[in-house]
């Protein structure tokens, strides 16, 4: 008899395969993201050599500019927008053909977005350490390079927060994907998702730098768990000692959406209209 | 048949693109609520970036001596710019999907020029949350600094060409994008990192960045001659150390030969396509 995982590990492994045939639009995407890496960090520098208060900044300008790379490295971990290929589904009713399958929906599609995310991190990731963290120290560039991780502890903490926060990245790229039941445009919903998951995981500004009432919300949201907290591991401000709230808050976010993303997902389903045909 | 001459020629097209400009806003107009449920979302995307900026400001107090009005109105003024060149290039941004289905033939055997049935392909409304954005962030600003640095005429004229000069770079950015099509057939992401990194660089003052960046901005893809060192004027601020006040005003026209090498390369593009796809 078949182990009840086998049709999960075969979609994991096909979705991955997938995503491996798009490695030029990888390296495209890549060179990219070298260059805003390099304007975000240029224009971090250029506020730190503004800044004349005497309070001392809650970063210092290494710090900042190695936050800015981390969040290139990883920037295909981040839930910008919903699952295009679950997406595409949805838009031309070839979603009917998943619905037959005697298969735990929610799950499946989970399990295929995070396959995709763990491809498209890994085809990146790699590259962008090199660039910004061996070869820019040794050019002109060298104070707003990546530095090397706090502490072996620190790069610990870094990795195995990055991994776990994958599957929140995969349950909330799947979430997104699935309001798209109501709405057939996901242009719209994709670009209020990227908005707000972009501003408070910390892409668009290093979140330690921001305090008051925004510090308050960003603290209440789950997006920073896959991006902001891991990176805070790596910058040195975070130690071992943090891990397991870190970890805690991380899998109670995990449960909370993928607990309440199945219930969402059978509701939408009760009343789901197969477009196209 | 006579053959028409140049300016009827020009008011034919003139004609052609507001006819197609007219459809395609029609058409969207049809999907309202999706419509206004993206302009919405753009406007989020560029009130988180802008929040950032605020924030950002609240942190250091100043940047590179720039006030948060200044820094408002440079901003203001390069998005308003992207904004109109990015609802534009709609038709330059498909050329991947019309050129793999062979689509892009139909285009070449009727009597307009393909890039003006490009630029006509769809004026994209959704993509103009980024201008309601700019406008907003811009009269904040005009406000802010008072009307008799920023609304004296002669300022309104540099910085109405400033704009323009903005518009015509973006645009022609998206037209290289396009014509490097040709050859790749699959859309190019790595252009992005002008397109879309252009509007970056160009939205904090290019006093920021280290040299080289600063030469590539200026003199090889002039986004930044074109808006940056005329809002330098306007604003009085010191632009980039070497360069004389002529520049400064100047600096728009920067955008015309780059236009007439966009144009070049996809004209040789163009020459070079040999139909694909069926």
């Amino acid at each position: 008899m078949k182990k009840f995982w086998q049709p999960y590990l075969a979609a994991f492994r096909g979705r991955a395969k997938a995503s491996l045939q798009y490695r030029s639009a990888a390296l495209a995407g890549m060179f990219t993201q070298f260059f805003f890496g390099l304007i975000l960090t240029m224009v971090m520098e250029a506020w730190y050599q503004s800044y004349t208060g005497s309070a001392p900044l809650p970063l210092s300008l290494h710090q900042a500019a190695s936050y800015i790379w981390l969040g290139q490295m990883v920037f295909a971990l981040i839930p910008w927008r919903g699952d295009p290929e679950l997406q595409n589904l949805v838009r031309s009713g070839e979603v009917g053909r998943d619905l037959v399958r005697p298969v735990h929906i929610f799950s499946l599609w989970f399990i295929r977005s995070l396959a995709w995310r763990y491809v498209s991190v890994v085809l990146r990731f790699l590259p962008i350490l090199i660039f910004s963290a061996l070869i820019l120290p040794h050019t002109a560039l060298r104070s707003i390079a990546l530095m090397p991780p706090a502490s072996t502890a620190g790069l610990f903490g870094f990795l195995v927060l990055l991994s776990t926060g994958s599957l929140l990245s995969a349950a909330i790229s799947v979430l997104i994907s699935c309001f798209q039941f109501r709405q057939i445009s996901a242009v719209g919903m994709n670009a209020i998702a990227a908005a707000i998951i972009s501003f408070f995981s910390g892409q668009i500004v290093p979140l330690p730098l921001i305090s008051g009432p925004v510090e308050l919300i960003y603290r209440l949201l789950p997006f920073r768990y896959m991006a902001d907290v891991p990176y805070r591991f790596w910058l040195g401000s975070l130690t071992l000692a943090d891990l397991p709230a870190a970890l805690t808050a991380q899998f109670l976010w995990l449960a909370i959406l993928l607990v309440g993303g199945h219930f969402y997902v059978n509701i939408q389903l009760r009343q789901v209209t197969i477009a196209g045909g | 048949m006579k053959e028409p001459e140049a300016r009827n020629q020009l008011s034919h097209y003139i004609f052609m693109y507001r006819r197609m400009a007219a459809l395609s806003i029609r058409s969207q107009w049809r999907y309202r609520k999706s419509l206004l449920l993206s302009i919405a979302a753009q406007f989020l995307i560029i009130g988180v970036e802008f929040l950032g900026l605020f924030l950002l400001f609240q942190r250091f107090n100043n940047f590179q001596g720039w006030t948060l009005p200044q820094m408002a109105f440079l901003y203001g003024t390069v998005n308003i710019a992207f904004a109109i060149a990015d609802a534009l290039a709609y038709g330059f941004d498909q050329m991947g999907p019309l050129l793999k289905t062979g689509n892009f033939d139909r285009l070449l055997v009727r009597p307009l020029p393909a890039v003006l049935q490009l630029l006509g392909m769809e004026i994209t409304i959704r993509r103009s949350g980024r201008i309601f954005l700019g406008l907003a962030t811009f009269s904040w600003a005009a406000w802010r600094l008072g009307a008799a640095t920023v609304l004296a005429p002669a300022s309104l004229l540099l910085l109405a060409l400033a704009m323009l000069a903005g518009v015509l770079v973006f645009l022609s950015l998206f037209l290289v994008q396009a014509a490097f099509t040709f050859v790749t057939i699959e859309g190019l992401e790595f252009m992005n990192a002008f397109t879309y990194g252009g509007q970056q660089t160009a939205s904090y003052p290019l006093s920021a960045y280290r040299k080289f960046m600063q030469v590539l901005f200026v003199a090889f893809i002039p986004i930044g001659s074109c808006i940056y060192l005329p809002v330098c004027l306007v604003l009085q601020k010191s632009g980039l150390p070497g360069l004389p006040d002529w520049a400064h005003v100047a600096g728009p026209l920067a955008a015309l030969p780059f236009m007439a090498a966009a144009l070049l390369a996809w004209r040789s593009g163009q020459r070079w396509y040999s139909s694909s796809g069926g």
